[in-house]
């Protein structure tokens, strides 16, 4: 009986497939045309930009009729650039990849049978699930023409598909970049904290692996997303053009799911590069040379624009100035300057103001403020910014002439590890210091827990900035690897990180960061400390 | 032999009627998608910047003789801001030429991301007309601004979707609680008249 039921059942599937069959063959005529990976492109046009093929906004309408077009609310609002979904406040929003939508779920909520082309172009146009039962009244109903329909169900299936072979069964593999040129003090102050932190970590295992076999459904997810973390020091040499080359090779020998802090000397942009051809994140890097291309990159997260907001803070006090200034510049060739400098001349120009560059080469040694003084007579300049480290300023200050007291100057703590303390006595009467770390009355509170955790595992506290930050991104870390379970996508990682705002608080080494969707650069303001009244302000500049 | 059907007894039954009563109760509420309340606010002596950088004081801003609506989002929030501002878009496109009378504002809940910048770029996805302002200002004032309205969460990711709406011909606020529709706008905007 039970067999005939069961034929009888395939019967009208069957039926119903052929009755359904043309209707879906009609649609498909015009995306016939497009090749599968052109029919993609035309989907994640509309899920992540929310535009036709033509160029025009996609249309759709949301609670039960207000309008909504192109970038207000495109499907990569909600459902994330990893199609993974989220929450917020309390919207949940459900995962949209492919392994999600053609599975079944069949044990929590939310049950419904797996979708299918027709079941999921229904969904997105008419606002239901296979079962009939309607969405959120948040979820849009779009108006997408066939074609873009079609694009939109081929990217879906392609979503956060594969995961990423940085992670295998036996652990997640996490990549720390190291230049070989870097002083060994730092990178053993650096590599001391992550190794201590990946030993705790996976010393807290609790036999998931045996566990996981044995559990019951609400476990599971937990239980099989378990890997220790194995740490891979990636050591690059040479100059920064050779880097990725040799960052090829170690990814081919070891692919990594992320990368966690890390130290150069000499830009970021390298790495940066890497790690977004290979969509690999990269969290919270040691770095005041980041890239900054927000609207464009997407695997990065860096503690602050470094130099460049440095320039843009700079910039900002300055145009609170009644009269438009004159600057006069001093930086390295190839110092970590150059970018603050960079910034602030291409920034300058749109502003009316002045910027006359006065370069030292790299083995050119600096005798005294002559050469700055000769530039100050020669342009009239009345403001001078001086991107330069602690040795190079010690050297300004050997000489016996000094600067003109009506004179702003301004220097900056990103190139000074942080320390205030470590400018010289030179300009102490009129030094303006960019300063986007903890003032000194307030650093020992925020450091705590930095100072705890390091004295706890007795590693010596060697460099603040290095290990305080180091610290702070494997926490960041671990948060946003609680997020993503099983889930091993490297979008998923950073959708997560995107949300972990409760995790601002615990920074040590800034005032103040905040993460959110899209943002790249979690310090957005800065300090200008006056030397000579020892006053300070909170600048937060237009970026 | 017992009795193979017994009677329930009548207090059970009141029970269950009671139940029902309060059950479809519940489902008409469900139906409202907000919770409306009038409410006294004290606004803040504060200055925000506008997106075009201007000073903005708020008490001035707000009794400005004409009526206001007031929303707490931020720029690159991802679910609840999109709608709190597609209301607004339709509100402003449904009152045609009265637009321009009505003040909209959005304030900003992620101060040191939404500069000026962010701002117009944000009201410029959203065709916002004239009459419509997104403002920010420091983290203290904001701070200020939210208590101020009973709106203050620590996290932004916790936030949620409010709007408030005042008549010039009164000091009561109403406090909308929940996701609006376009019929839900209109119909809340022409009761403060």
């Amino acid at each position: 009986m039970k067999y005939q039921i069961r034929i009888f059942l395939c019967c009208l599937f069957l039926l119903c497939g052929c009755v359904q069959s043309p209707a879906v063959t009609d649609h498909n005529v015009q995306s016939s045309v497009y090749s599968e990976a052109q029919l993609v492109e035309i989907g994640r046009r509309v899920y992540q930009e929310g535009v036709l093929v033509n160029g025009e906004p996609i249309r759709a309408t949301v609670m039960g009729g207000l309008e909504v077009s192109g970038q207000q609310f495109t499907c990569i609002h909600c459902h994330r650039r990893s199609g993974l979904g989220g929450q917020e406040g309390t919207k949940y929003v459900p995962a949209t990849n492919g392994a999600y939508l053609f599975a079944p779920r069949e044990k929590v909520h939310m049950v419904r049978p797996s979708y299918d082309n027709q079941t999921l172009i229904e969904a997105i146009a008419a606002g239901v699930n296979p079962l009939g039962t309607p969405f959120d009244e948040i979820m849009p109903l779009y108006d997408l023409p066939d074609l873009e329909m079609d694009g939109l169900v081929a990217y879906l299936k392609e979503l956060s598909s594969t995961l990423s072979p940085g992670v295998d069964d036996q652990a997640i593999h996490i990549g720390v970049v190291v230049d070989a040129s870097i002083d060994k003090a730092e990178r053993d102050a650096m590599l001391a904290v992550i190794e201590r932190y990946f030993t705790d970590k996976n010393s807290k295992s609790r036999n998931e692996h045996k566990r996981r076999k044995f559990a019951p459904f609400y476990l599971v997810d937990r239980l099989q997303a378990y890997r220790p973390w194995q740490l891979h020091v990636w050591e690059v040499s040479g100059p920064p053009e050779n880097w990725p080359e040799q960052l090829e090779e170690y990814y081919r020998q070891q692919p990594v799911f992320t990368m966690l802090s890390g130290l150069v000397k000499g830009p970021w942009e390298p790495i940066h590069n890497f790690c977004e051809k290979h969509r690999i994140p990269s969290v919270l890097p040691n770095t005041v040379r980041p890239v900054v291309r927000e609207d464009v990159d997407f695997y990065t997260m860096y503690f602050s624009k470094g130099v460049v907001l440095d320039a843009q803070v700079a910039l900002t006090d300055l145009e609170a100035e009644p009269t438009p200034s004159k600057i006069i510049q001093v930086y390295r060739q190839r110092g970590d300057g150059e970018d603050g400098a960079a910034a602030l001349r291409s920034m300058a120009d749109s502003a009316g103001i002045k910027v006359y560059d006065l370069v030292f080469a790299e083995d050119v040694e600096i005798n005294g403020m002559e050469a700055v003084i000769a530039k100050v007579r020669e342009t009239g300049a009345d403001t001078m910014i001086f991107w330069l480290g602690a040795e190079d300023l010690a050297s300004l200050a050997t000489g016996s002439v000094r600067l003109p007291k009506n004179f702003r100057i301004y220097l900056t703590t990103s190139l000074l590890d942080g320390e205030l303390n470590r400018i010289p006595s030179l300009f102490k009467a009129n030094g303006l210091v960019l300063h986007q770390y903890n003032l000194p009355q307030n650093h020992a509170a925020r450091f705590s827990r930095t100072a705890v955790w390091l004295k706890s595992r007795q590693i010596p506290l060697t460099s603040q900035m290095l290990q305080g930050q180091t610290f702070y991104a494997c926490l960041v870390l671990m948060e946003g690897l609680m997020h993503v379970r099983r889930n091993f996508y490297p979008d998923y990682l950073l959708d997560g990180l995107d949300h972990v705002q409760r995790m601002a608080r615990l920074v040590a080494n800034y005032p103040r960061v905040s993460f959110g969707p899209e943002q790249r650069y979690l310090a957005k303001g800065s300090y200008v400390v006056d030397l000579k009244t020892s006053t300070s302000r909170w600048i937060v500049p237009d970026h | 032999m017992g009795r193979k059907f017994s009677f329930p007894p009548v207090g059970l039954l009141f029970l269950l009627m009671f139940m029902l009563v309060l059950s479809s109760e519940a489902l008409a509420a469900g139906k409202q998608r907000y919770k409306k309340t009038m409410v006294d606010y004290k606004i803040p002596d504060v200055t925000l910047i506008n997106q075009n950088n201007e000073k903005i004081q708020l008490v001035e801003y707000l009794n400005a003789g004409q009526p206001v609506m007031v929303e707490f989002i931020f720029a690159t929030c991802t679910t609840i801001c999109p709608i709190l501002s597609i209301a607004f878009t339709n509100l402003q496109k449904d009152l045609g030429t009265e637009a321009g009378q009505v003040r909209m504002v959005s304030i900003s809940i992620d101060p040191e991301y939404d500069r000026p910048k962010v701002m117009r770029k944000y009201l410029q996805r959203y065709n916002a007309k004239p009459g419509w302002d997104f403002l920010t200002g420091t983290v203290k004032d904001i701070g200020l601004v939210m208590k101020a309205f009973d709106a203050y969460i620590p996290n932004k990711m916790d936030h949620q979707p409010l709007t408030f709406m005042r008549s010039p011909k009164t000091d009561k606020w109403v406090r909308l609680y929940g996701l609006m529709g376009g019929k839900d706008m209109m119909r809340e905007y022409k009761a403060l008249k």
